[in-house]
């Protein structure tokens, strides 16, 4: 059997210079998708690099500028129970609470779930619909990229060997409601369909702030780009229609022992009516509830 | 290469060199054999493995022992406190939330943390936390309320009066202490020294021929002992009923999975690389998936042979059909001319896992004598010996074969499963050798549910009557027959369900396809007859205007009646289960529809089932100072027959189960007993422990009437004492007379009993073909579900569950609670969730993220109802309760789904597109 070298360091930079000499190196976080991997033998990583002891990821803190800092390291329970998370953008608490069972959401990571970029994933959509931008260091310092951008295929992303994910940025947002809903064939399984939808609306009921991404129906999460056009409007079903329409139409879903094909994009409709109704709904309570 | 590691467990250090690929599970069992946290699936899904790591329950399979250094690990040995086990342990034992114990380590554990955090927390939060941690055996209820018991901090066993001491009480398990410790030692917490690792490699086609295999690439691996294929073993053939299955594939391969070698090395990853180094080349063959196809003239034959197999009864086999049943009562023309309303439907059935949480293995090793010790989770130890026996051509007395605790099995651990194999490579090796299968063999390689397609014409009065019922079955018993005989003859058998029928004809086809074979699981062939038939009965009431409780009830069968072929039936308590159990859904009260997209509706089922069959014995000592050990060979496997028959033999006896020492499940020190299968347990063994204590009791008032000088008639035994009826001062304590027995007169006192359930003159003249006759006592259930339907998304709910039985007697009744509650939850997950399934005769989803077993959080809360019509021929009356539990479910759901919404599904499981597409159709 070969041997694998961890390494455990304690600040981002020692991570960064490891990496950098071994970019071929498999970061591990939460390690409940690592562990798997590699005890099957489906992955065979010679060196192995542990964030667990770099305290600073585990943060979720404000910065001035009014933007939610959450490390990548954070556990799905702490973003689950985060009193500034359930205030700010509980839609993410919501969706970190939708995820398998307690055990699992004891263990892995926002950032895990992120960078294992599962296309049933719970959190992307959340964070899509958010606006959120994730920080990534790697040997060129920090740089940014939306959360909408970060996903290229199944299972692959644009992160690069020698590179970590850090933070996860929430940009301020105005008072907003938001939603997560899950259809899945039980309650600790997989996503069929999952949308995620943030909305504000002024004083006089009209939309200012429109944020939707949906995940289980393509390679990656899908986003409605044509949401943007519900700002300055009264949310209505013919245009949540609308939407969905558009998603079918883009939604390349597989089908597998959760759903086929056809009922996934079925779904889309249904889960997003479901879901853009309750954030709007939240949205006109003024009340940010998850 | 090792790296040192440091872990805080339980409060103590351990400095470890270790693998870095070494998680923390395997590190707790394999090398502190802290045993207490299980695999069940090792792939995070099961929760059998969970440790509390910093207070917080995580998958120790899927966590890295090095990334849990400088935290604390709390396993389950670790919970006790000064030798004190917690208040959640204590609730579970009291509670009867413990069947199995397979799932209890990490239950627990979960719980603490729950409470740590939530001190009171409501059902629902408590399901919800719990959700990780699946329990196959209890259907959750029991597990909530006492989870909810250890936050009150006080609660009360309930105990109901009786007439009896020890039977009819909630005697706690006799072995649920060892599992809430975490004490209790499965197969794979042995450990013997010097013992090897086996692995099996399975076929990747659904029907080829094997031309070539060669091993001596594998062989020359350091650290393989063994390698085996057929060549080495002679050629046995075996099975329950046709004896048509090898150990390991000899010319062909029928099924993707089937075993066609095995290594053992030192370790189970060498063992696995060997595995990879074996070349086979295989011809593959046209191969048959469904059964009506493979009916048909032409379709490729599966065992060319079968004409030659060795079977225990006539089965009337030709082509790919390996039995067929026909059972004819009346005229069934007749009875359809006499009907008002005629309906016919079609129905299928999907292929089910058992899926207890432990998965299957054993340990073989050859003893310095020559003979070999099998430990193994079976169902039935001397079952186990049996086929080991007929496969390698071993006499019996060679075997001694036995078994540890068993993590649950539902049927699936009755038959075979790695025994032969693994005795084998024992025997090649000369050392031990321990197979333990991975939840992917489980699926590709076990003996799940029969898949069926099922056929039903009914014809009933328009005043209510039913008159006649014609019924063709086709049970899918995959690569080989294994149960499939039986599962179908006793499909058929129940296929008139609890009702009299004037006119019957049942036909059964028992069909060979390429896919993993079949076996026993709860239910044994009567889940998918009833499916078809309690959906008929909704049918027909609905054509008939009559309200569908009513309509079984006029029908139902009453004591006196006969069964299907004309077994007098003495206890017959359905009336009061149709009755009890709609009464707890509030059956005639206006429903709630529901609002929306979410529609509701209730539905019922009603079943009749068997207390068991075949033999079991019993041997009943008297130890010198009055205390009993009590010999029997059967297998507890979590249901609680240990308990139970130690209940009955401490009530025959005047002493407390404490008092009893038991000795079960080894071939060597047990007396025979067939296996833990078809609710017998408590009935066949039951008696045979009875009557084997009344044995020993007789002997002892012998011995007493001698000493004290008064005849016999007029003692009596009753809390360690024999004492004069009418003068109680006068008598003899029973560690005395035990005494008395070993050393001054008479001899030690021994008692046994052999039973056999034996068939009376039967009249068979209408059964042809492969077909039961005389049961023991007929058992009766009926079950109501309510459920919401979401009309949009096409899943549905089930809101809360009801299910009454008639038992007989409740030896246990928080047992029977347990087994009622435990069958629902299955049989919620046979008709919504569960569903292996098949590309190209491939299981696609073997494993529980894609199969899936409910949790807690899916679970309604069930109510179990216990219906008491004592048969004179069971212990104390006591019938079966094991399997009926889960037949009626699915189409009691079926049922309530058709009230929902208006659109009955024909096949199972029940998936939320199929909802769909069914309500589509009606709309269109
Ligand atoms: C049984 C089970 C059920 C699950 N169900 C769901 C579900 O319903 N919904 C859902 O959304 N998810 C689900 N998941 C996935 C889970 O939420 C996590 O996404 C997954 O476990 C990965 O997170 P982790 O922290 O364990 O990451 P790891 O296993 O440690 O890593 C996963 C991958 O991401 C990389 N990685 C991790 N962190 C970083 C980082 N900071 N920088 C760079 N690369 C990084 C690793 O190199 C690896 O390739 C489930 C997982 C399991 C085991
Ligand atoms: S063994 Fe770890 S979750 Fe099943
Ligand atoms: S008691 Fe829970 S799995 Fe058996």
């Amino acid at each position: 059997m070969q041997d694998t070298q961890m390494i455990r360091p304690e600040t981002i930079e020692e991570a960064c210079a490891f990496l950098l000499q071994h970019p071929e190196a498999r970061v591990i976080a939460g390690g409940a998708s690592v562990t798997f991997l590699w005890k099957n033998n489906l992955i065979s990583p010679t060196e192995i690099v542990s964030l667990k002891k770099i305290s600073s990821l585990r943060h979720i803190e404000m910065d001035a500028a009014g933007r939610l800092l959450i490390g990548a390291l954070c556990s799905h329970y702490q973003v689950e129970t985060s009193p500034v998370i359930g205030e700010v953008c509980p839609v993410l608490a919501e969706a970190a609470s939708s995820i398998a069972s307690p055990p699992i959401r004891n263990m892995a990571t926002i950032g895990g779930n992120i960078c294992q970029s599962d296309p049933s994933a719970d959190l992307p959509p959340a964070l899509i619909a958010l606006n959120a931008i994730l920080e990534i260091t790697g040997p060129g310092g920090l740089r940014t990229v939306p959360v909408a951008d970060f996903f290229s295929d199944y299972f692959t992303n644009i992160l690069q060997g020698n590179e970590i994910l850090t933070k996860i940025i929430i940009p301020p947002l105005p008072p907003h409601g938001g939603a997560y809903k899950k259809l899945a064939r039980s309650v600790t399984s997989r996503a069929v369909v999952g949308v995620a939808a943030v909305l504000a609306s002024d004083g006089k009921g009209l939309c200012t702030y429109s944020g939707l991404a949906i995940s289980g129906v393509g390679p990656t999460p899908l986003v409605i780009p044509e949401v943007k056009a519900w700002l300055g409007k009264k949310i209505e079903l013919r245009m949540i229609e609308e939407a969905a329409g558009l998603a079918v139409d883009r939604s390349e879903p597989i089908s597998d022992a959760n759903g086929s094909a056809e009922y996934r994009k079925e779904m889309i409709g249904v889960v997003m009516k479901r879901a853009v109704t309750q954030a709007w709904e939240r949205a006109l309570q003024g009340v940010p509830k998850g | 290469m090792n790296h040192p590691i440091e872990l805080e467990i339980n409060g103590s250090l351990h400095s470890l060199c270790l693998p870095s690929k070494c998680t923390l599970l395997h590190v707790i069992r394999e090398h502190l054999h802290l045993t207490g946290a299980k695999e069940g699936c090792g792939s995070g899904e099961c929760g059998a493995c969970t440790v509390l790591v910093d207070g917080l329950p995580v998958r120790s399979c899927l966590t890295l022992a090095s990334e849990v250094q400088n935290r604390k690990v709390t396993t389950i040995e670790g919970l006790a406190q000064n030798g004190q086990i917690s208040r959640v342990q204590k609730a579970f034992i009291d509670l009867g939330a413990i069947q199995c114990g397979f799932c209890t380590p990490g239950m627990i554990l979960t719980t603490h943390s729950l409470l740590e955090s939530k001190p009171q927390p409501q059902e629902e939060e408590i399901r919800a936390a719990l959700s990780g941690n699946l329990c196959r055996c209890t259907g959750y209820s029991k597990i909530v309320a006492a989870v909810k018991a250890a936050a009150a901090g006080s609660y009360s066993v309930p105990q109901r009066a009786g007439n009896y001491e020890v039977v009819g009480k909630n005697e706690p398990k006799v072995d649920a202490l060892e599992k809430a410790t975490g004490a209790a030692v499965y197969i794979n917490d042995i450990f013997l020294p010097d013992m090897l690792h086996g692995k099996i490699l399975r076929s990747p086609y659904p029907h080829a021929r094997l031309l070539k295999i060669d091993v001596s690439k594998a062989q020359k691996l350091a650290g393989v002992k063994a390698v085996i294929t057929a060549q080495d073993l002679p050629e046995g053939r075996f099975g329950p009923f046709i004896k048509d299955e090898l150990v390991l594939a000899r010319d062909k391969v029928r099924y993707a999975g089937e075993p066609v070698a095995a290594v053992a090395a030192t370790d189970p990853d060498i063992a696995e690389e060997a595995l990879s180094l074996i070349e086979v080349q295989y011809q593959p063959l046209p191969a048959v998936f469904d059964p009506l196809e493979a009916m048909k003239p032409g379709a490729p034959l599966i065992h060319e042979d079968l004409e030659n197999y060795f079977c225990i009864a006539p089965v009337d086999r030709e082509g790919n059909v390996c039995a067929r049943t026909l059972l004819v009562q009346g005229d069934v023309e007749e009875g359809f001319r006499q009907s008002d309303v005629i309906l016919e439907e079609t129905f299928r059935t999907h292929v089910h896992h058992q899926s207890y949480l432990e998965p299957c293995g054993a340990i073989a090793k050859k003893e310095a004598s020559g003979r070999y010790t099998v430990w193994s989770n079976t169902q039935g130890v001397f079952i186990t010996q049996a086929r080991i026996s007929e496969a390698l051509h071993i006499p019996m007395s060679k075997i001694r074969s036995i078994s540890p605790r068993v993590g649950g099995g539902f049927g699936g651990k009755v038959e075979t499963h790695v025994q032969p194999i693994t005795l084998v490579l024992a025997d090649k090796c000369g050392k031990p050798v321990k197979i333990i299968l991975t939840r992917e063999e489980e699926f590709l390689a076990g003996r799940p549910r029969h898949a069926a397609v099922i056929s039903c014409k009914l014809g009933v009065k328009l005043d209510g009557r039913i008159m006649a019922k014609q019924m063709w079955h086709v049970y899918d018993s995959g690569a080989y027959s294994c149960d499939g005989p039986g599962v179908m003859g006793f499909g058929c058998l129940m296929a008139r369900g609890p009702y009299r029928i004037p006119h019957l004809r049942i036909e059964g086809h028992c069909v060979y396809t390429n896919k993993v074979k079949s076996g026993a699981f709860r239910g044994f062939g009567n889940p998918q007859t009833s499916f078809c038939s309690e959906s008929m009965m909704d049918m027909a009431a609905e054509k008939i205007g009559m309200d569908p409780v009513e309509f079984r009830l006029k029908n139902a069968l009453n004591p006196g009646d006969k069964s299907f072929g004309g077994q007098v039936l003495q206890s017959v308590g359905i009336n009061d289960c149709l009755t009890e159990a709609s009464a707890a859904i509030e059956w005639n009260q206006k429903k709630d529809v529901g609002h929306n997209a979410k529609r509701r509706g209730k539905g019922i089922a009603s079943i009749n089932h068997i207390s068991g069959l075949l033999a079991a014995s019993a041997i009943v000592r008297i130890n010198e100072d009055g205390t009993v050990t009590l010999q029997v060979g059967t297998v507890d496997i979590g249901q609680g027959a240990d308990t139970v028959l130690a209940q009955v033999c401490a009530e025959e006896l005047g002493v407390s189960v404490g008092d009893i020492a038991l000795v079960t499940s080894d071939t060597d020190a047990t007396p025979f007993s067939w296996a833990t299968t078809a609710s017998r347990l408590t009935y066949t063994a039951g008696n045979a422990v009875r009557k084997a204590a009344q044995d020993a009791k007789n002997q002892l008032l012998e011995l007493a009437a001698r000493r004290l000088g008064v005849d016999k008639a007029e003692l009596e035994l009753k809390k360690k004492r024999v004492h004069v009826k009418c003068h109680p001062a006068q008598g003899i304590d029973l560690p005395e007379l035990a005494a008395i027995s070993c050393w001054v007169t008479g001899g030690p006192i021994i008692g046994k009993n052999s039973f056999l359930v034996e068939e009376p003159a039967f009249d068979r003249s209408g059964f042809h073909g492969f077909a039961f006759g005389t049961m023991t006592a007929y058992i009766f259930g009926a079950q109501v579900a309510e459920v919401e339907v979401d009309v949009e998304t096409g899943q549905v709910k089930v809101l809360r569950g009801a299910s009454a039985h008639d038992v007989g007697y409740a030896v246990n009744p928080q047992n029977v609670e347990g087994q009622i509650e435990g069958g629902f939850l299955q049989g919620v997950g046979y008709a919504l969730f569960e569903e292996m399934i098949f590309d190209q005769g491939r299981v696609t989803n073997p494993s529980f993220s894609d199969y899936h077993v409910p949790s807690s959080a899916d679970s309604p809360p069930i109510t179990p109802i216990i219906v008491e019509a004592c048969d004179a021929t069971g212990p104390f009356g006591a019938k079966g309760v094991g399997e009926p539990g889960l037949v009626g479910v699915a189409p009691a759901i079926a049922n309530a789904i058709y009230d929902a919404i208006g659109v009955r599904i024909t096949e199972l499981p029940i998936t939320p597109e199929k909802v769909l597409s069914a309500l589509k159709s009606k709309r269109s």
